[in-house]
């Protein structure tokens, strides 16, 4: 970060330091032809004026032109052809033909020499003729150039190198707040968050987002904590009827008939725990998201429709009234087999928690872009304060403990609606169980008519 | 039957193999992905039982190499994973059955018989018979004794299913799959259900019941000898 801010103040002084030179050296060049092209055009007239009037009339034109008060003015040396000064006050000898530059004695600046440029005419009598201009100005606007340029240069040094650090300082700041706590985190403080101050800028957005990522870990750690824990605690138990049972079938005292009713049994209960590790798997494979890739529009009213048709015979037989609502139309985009698994865990749950006689609805809406697929019945239901709970792994009430299940059948609804994006909620059906599964309608693609 | 088994797990293999040959079949056991290819294009078997994992090449490559070189022969994949994902691939690849470890003997004995029942090469029956029950896939209709049996029509591909591999054992997973497209196992007693309606509507003029129910393993109709 700080390599960052040198580098960049060096490039930017690197280049204002090119833009000086050369608008000073451009400036130079510019007041340099200006100065010769005054002593030009004051030599053409001085000759002209020499070649009508002779050499009286040029000395003349000097001196007049001399006592007019102009500071900006040219100097003049006229000699003739011996050296003896005719004319001119210019306080310097007389410098050979052609462009030349001459020292002077300027009585502003005691007894330093100045420079001055100057151009010298033969003329035809042999007197020579020197135009010369004080190089003074021009060099005092080059100096006021380059005193305001280092001001300046002096200034950007300073604003951008302090600028520069005071940017690597801030972003240094909001950065060691990230830092630290990923460090946190990764020492083990799973509950620690990137700082955020609310201004909205791209830091909060980021560490807006990395806090998300953070929770949706963090979510996903508890949730292996928990299930571990549960798996060891659930799984205990139905471990010890088996060998339980393994015991019971090596006594002594048993007939063959015996023994080969307990292993029956103890196959049974092998096959019981054999199912939870498959549901366990099938639950955290959903949870994975890979599925999702494999995805399809589908008609979930067929799916449905097939579910209840083939429950149809089972909750008669058991004594339970399976009536069912279908609106047609009801594509969404899933997986079939997965879907089919979530509505006859629905009703599997219907049938194995209500009393003989219950009702069991099943209804498919087809509303705008939803499809909502709710399964209800007038069973014993779930307190209202319980109900999320019930869709973690083996949660189970009190009173189904003793019936058969293993208490993954809603955690694994539950994973399934994620999966397509569905919203799932318990609700009352005063009396009973609502479950209410919120899927996003997907439009297939409509048939178009082709006009040719 | 000439029976090749593909499975790196020995024990799986040889729980496989004892039961095989303990119903009379001749079976072959290959430990990886190499040999069991070397000996399914080698040899002339009736069933290949193809593990899904296995060192060096695995199971879906075996069965691409298999079927590229032009074999036809009935495949039916083990997979320790209950993965959708796995099933559809297996499916794609020109697996012609899958079953899911573990599994229960009398499933994948079932499930055998009736891959090799529909390998061969059956000419388009219209009517199913077995034990003195007529189905006619065309009519869509079910007689028992000549006389008329009104069926629904998820009983009457029930009834299709069991007639079509009568005298074999068709397991409550094969019927869940086949008859309902359910590749997962619902907690009711669905297929029982069905079953018995179907048997009691077959039964109403016989006294002789319809359909066998072998315990522990599934449903049969006995074939006509």
């Amino acid at each position: 970060m700080r390599e960052l801010a040198w580098i960049y103040t060096v490039l930017f002084m690197t280049a204002t330091a090119i833009l000086g030179w050369a608008v000073y050296t451009s400036t130079q060049k510019a007041l340099d032809q200006q100065l010769n092209s005054r002593i030009s055009a004051e030599a053409d007239d001085l000759l002209t004026l020499y070649q009508r009037e002779g050499i009286n009339g040029l000395s003349d034109e000097i001196m007049r032109q001399e006592a007019r008060p102009d500071l900006n003015r040219v100097g003049f040396i006229l000699t003739d052809s011996h050296g003896k000064r005719i004319a001119g006050s210019f306080p310097a000898t007389t410098p050979k033909p052609g462009w030349s530059i001459v020292l002077f004695d300027d009585e502003d600046e005691g007894d330093q020499k100045d420079q001055a440029r100057a151009y010298t005419q033969v003329l035809s009598d042999g007197s020579r003729l020197a135009i010369v201009a004080d190089l003074e100005s021009a060099e005092a606007i080059g100096e006021t150039l380059l005193l305001q340029f280092l001001i300046a240069f002096g200034a950007m040094l300073v604003i951008g190198t302090g600028g520069g650090f005071l940017l690597t300082l801030l972003l240094r700041r909001r950065l060691d707040g990230i830092n630290q706590a990923a460090s946190a985190i990764i020492g083990g403080d799973l509950s620690k968050r990137m700082p955020v101050d609310g201004s909205g800028g791209e830091f909060d957005q980021l560490s807006h987002t990395l806090n998300k990522m953070l929770d949706r870990i963090a979510t996903l750690m508890e949730n292996l904590r928990q299930v571990s824990g549960d798996i060891a605690h659930d799984l205990r138990s139905p471990l010890n009827r088996l060998r339980q049972r393994l015991e019971g079938g090596l006594s002594e005292d048993l007939d063959p008939a015996g023994r080969k009713q307990a292993i029956e049994g103890a196959i049974g209960q092998a096959d019981d725990l054999l199912a939870i590790f498959a549901a366990l798997l099938g639950i955290s494979e959903i949870e994975g998201g890979q599925i999702k890739s494999t995805f399809k529009p589908l008609r979930l009213d067929r799916i449905v429709d097939d579910i209840c048709e083939a429950y149809q015979p089972a909750a008669q037989d058991a004594g339970f009234s399976l009536s069912c609502e279908i609106d047609s139309d009801c594509t969404i985009s899933g997986d079939r087999h997965l879907l089919g698994q979530m509505l006859t865990n629905l009703l599997d749950n219907c049938l194995r928690h209500s009393m003989q006689g219950s009702q069991i609805f099943v209804q498919l809406l087809n509303k705008d872009n939803r499809v909502e697929l709710i399964v209800s019945d007038d069973g014993p239901g779930i307190p209202e304060g319980r109900r999320a709970e019930m869709l973690r792994r083996f949660a189970r009430m009190e009173a189904s403990r003793t019936t058969s299940g293993n208490g993954l059948g809603l955690s694994l609804v539950k994973a399934i609606a994620d999966a397509h994006g569905a919203r799932l909620s318990l609700s009352d059906n005063q009396p009973g169980l609502k479950v209410t599964i919120d899927f996003k309608s997907s439009r297939a693609p409509i048939r178009t008519i082709s006009h040719a | 039957m000439k029976i090749l088994v593909i499975e790196d797990d020995k024990s799986t293999s040889d729980y496989i193999a004892q039961g095989l040959e303990q119903a009379g079949h001749l079976v072959t056991v290959a430990d990886n992905g190499n040999d069991g290819l070397f000996h399914a294009t080698d040899g002339n078997f009736d069933v290949i039982i193809l593990d899904r994992m296995l060192p060096g090449i695995d199971g879906i490559e075996v069965i691409g190499s298999l079927r590229r070189a032009g074999s036809s022969v009935p495949v039916l994949m083990l997979t320790a994973r209950a993965g959708l994902e796995d099933r559809v691939e297996g499916l794609d690849s020109g697996v012609d059955d899958y079953l899911v470890k573990p599994f229960a003997f009398s499933e994948l004995n079932a499930r055998i018989n009736a891959l090799v029942r529909r390998h061969q090469p059956e000419a388009v029956e219209t009517t199913l018979c077995a034990g003195g029950i007529e189905l006619d896939r065309l009519k869509r209709q079910v007689t028992r004794d000549g006389v008329m049996v009104d069926l629904q029509p998820r009983e009457f591909t029930l009834l299709e299913e069991l007639l079509r591999n009568s005298g074999k054992v068709v397991t409550r997973t094969m019927l869940l799959e086949r008859v309902w497209n359910f590749h997962f196992d619902p907690k009711t007693n669905i297929v029982e259900t069905h079953i018995s309606r179907l048997r009691s509507k077959l039964n109403e003029q016989c006294d002789k019941d319809a359909i066998i129910t072998v315990r522990g393993a599934g449903y049969m109709i006995a074939a006509d000898v």
